[in-house]
C-alpha cells in the first residue's frame, strides 16, 4: 500500500462540482485509508528543508485563499502580492522570511 | 481588455479541447452582441444575484484544483510570481467563461456543467503555463496590469 498526505477528486467531474456547489462551507479533509491497486500516487523526493518550506507556503497560501472577510478578487490580488514578494525577497527555503512577508501583507490590509 | 483577452483565449484553446468546444459556440454567440465590458459587469452582477454563494463555491473549486495539482510542489514553472500568473489565468478564464455562458441561464446544473468542462482543460492540460505565456505576449506582465482582468 502506498500512502500520501492529500488527495481529492478532479473538478472535471460534474458530480464533484455539484458537491462543491452544494454548500458554502469551506473544504475540509478527512483521514482515511485508500488502497491504490493500479494507479500509484505521485511520490516526491524533497530535502527536509524544502518540504518544510513548501508546507508553510501551502498553509499560508490557503489562509489567503480562504479568508472570507475579503472578496475573492481581493484574495487573488493578495495571493499575487504574496508570491511576488517571495520572488523579490528571494524567500525560498526561508520559513522566517516567508512568515514575515505574510504578516506584513496582513498588516498592510488591516491598516491600509 | 477583458473582452479581447477572453475571446482570444476561447479561440486559442478550443481547437485542442473537446470539452471547451462544447461550450464555446454558446459563449461566442452571447458575446456577439457585446461591445464593452459593462455588459460583462451586468452579467456578473446578475450571476451573483442568482447565486449569492458564488464566491464561496468558486473558492472551493479553486482550492480543490490546487489540491488536485499538488500545489505548491507540482507543475510549478518560472519564479513564484510567474507561477501566480498561471494560477490567476485559470481563475480569470473560468470566471469569464462561466459569466458569459450563464448570461441567459438560471440553473445551478448549468453552472456545474460549465465548470466541469472548463476544468477538463485547466486541470488536465498545461493550461496554466500556456495562459501565462499568452498573458506575457499581451503585455500583461505585472500585478497592476492583470488587475484589468478582474471580473
Amino acid at each position: 500500500m502506498t500512502t500520501c498526505l492529500e488527495c481529492c477528486c478532479s473538478n472535471s467531474c460534474e458530480k464533484v462540482i455539484e458537491l462543491l456547489l452544494n454548500s458554502p462551507e469551506p473544504l475540509t479533509f478527512s483521514e482515511q485509508e485508500i488502497t491504490f491497486e493500479k494507479i500509484r500516487p505521485t511520490a516526491y523526493h524533497l530535502p527536509p528543508e524544502s518540504k518544510d518550506w513548501l508546507s508553510v507556503l501551502k498553509e499560508l497560501s490557503y489562509r489567503i485563499l480562504l479568508n472570507r472577510s475579503l472578496s475573492l478578487n481581493s484574495r487573488l490580488s493578495m495571493f499575487g502580492v504574496f508570491f511576488k514578494e517571495i520572488t523579490v525577497q528571494k524567500a525560498q527555503k526561508q520559513i522566517g522570511l516567508l512568515n514575515r512577508i505574510f504578516n506584513d501583507l496582513n498588516f498592510a490590509i488591516a491598516f491600509p | 481588455m477583458i473582452l479581447e483577452i477572453g475571446t482570444k483565449w476561447l479561440n486559442e484553446f478550443s481547437p485542442s479541447s473537446k470539452a471547451l468546444q462544447t461550450i464555446v459556440p454558446k459563449v461566442l454567440y452571447n458575446l456577439e452582441s457585446v461591445n464593452d465590458a459593462t455588459v460583462l459587469a451586468k452579467w456578473k452582477d446578475s450571476l451573483y444575484e442568482r447565486f449569492g454563494e458564488f464566491d464561496c463555491w468558486f473558492e472551493k473549486i479553486l482550492q480543490n484544483h490546487l489540491i488536485f495539482k499538488d500545489f505548491p510542489i507540482n507543475y510549478r514553472f518560472g519564479t513564484y510570481e510567474d507561477y501566480f500568473f498561471g494560477i490567476f489565468s485559470g481563475y480569470f478564464f473560468a470566471k469569464f467563461v462561466a459569466i458569459c455562458y450563464m448570461a441567459d441561464k438560471t440553473e445551478k446544473s448549468d453552472l456545474a456543467d460549465v465548470f466541469s468542462l472548463l476544468y477538463r482543460l485547466i486541470g488536465h492540460t498545461n493550461f496554466e503555463f500556456n495562459a501565462y505565456v499568452l498573458l506575457k505576449q499581451a503585455g500583461l506582465n505585472s500585478l497592476d496590469k492583470i488587475k484589468t482582468l478582474m471580473l
